[in-house]
């Protein structure tokens, strides 16, 4: 699906899995090098939002022991 | 990246392991699309690191050799270059078969070794957490496996179970 064609309205279920899997094949197709370089990005993204995850589980754990209790 | 497989290289040319292959998450991202992931685990011959009669398995030379490039051990692995490098003796045949049958990659002007799409299957299917089914999947769907090749591996290592319990997880 291209850009110029996006219409949400116009689009189904079986357009957003094409959707998905032509940006699958698209990554998959990438040069090693260029792989990469997203998997280090994503590493940034995810050392970022590491202290938030903590802190939400943490504060699930506390949530779940007061329910508990 | 790059920096880290001259150092696996010259970690083999200086014959502190027989042999190695890259397995793990970077091996499945080699194939298919990127993902988070935070280790390159290096899958390395049992023989490289058995030690006395009894065949006790110690990473010693390999951290030793890598200590003294002034890499340092980190969690269950070596931080090199940013990168954890997790050295993994190849004892499950899966595993074996997988270092002997590695194919030969390119990262910038590097030469690596890396398992081939079929040989990180099968040994993504032993391993049989939900992650790897997911990578399994995609490997399929990559279209980069020989289905054929695939299967003769799952025969030889005895993983028709593990091959049929993925795809009652595919089904679900």
């Amino acid at each position: 699906m291209e850009t110029r064609d996006f219409d949400l309205s116009k689009m189904t279920v079986e357009d957003l899995f094409r959707a998905k899997e032509a940006r699958r094949k698209r990554l998959a197709d990438l040069s090693f090098e260029e792989k990469i370089e997203i998997v280090k990005q994503l590493q940034e993204v995810s050392r970022a939002l590491a202290p938030i995850r903590e802190a939400n589980t943490k504060r699930i754990g506390r949530e779940q022991c007061e329910t508990s209790k | 990246m790059e920096r880290v497989l001259q150092v696996i290289n010259q970690m083999k040319a200086d014959g502190v392991v027989d042999d190695y292959a890259i397995g793990g998450g970077i091996a499945a991202i080699y194939y298919i699309e990127p993902y988070d992931t935070n280790d390159l685990d290096v899958f390395i011959p049992v023989s490289a690191v058995a030690v006395g009669t009894a065949g006790l398995l110690s990473l010693d030379p390999v951290y030793s050799y890598l200590e003294r490039l002034g890499y340092r051990a980190v969690k269950e692995g070596v931080l090199v270059e940013d990168w954890l490098v997790q050295f993994i003796p190849a004892s499950e045949s899966t595993q074996v078969d997988a270092l002997d049958n590695a194919r030969t990659a390119k990262y910038g002007e590097t030469e690596t070794k890396i398992f081939s799409p079929e040989h990180l299957a099968a040994e993504l299917l032993r391993s049989g957490r939900l992650k790897d089914y997911a990578r399994v999947d995609a490997l399929i769907k990559s279209g980069k496996l020989d289905m054929n090749a695939l299967s003769g591996i799952v025969k030889k290592h005895g993983l028709e179970d593990k091959w049929n319990r993925f795809l009652s997880k595919l089904e679900e």
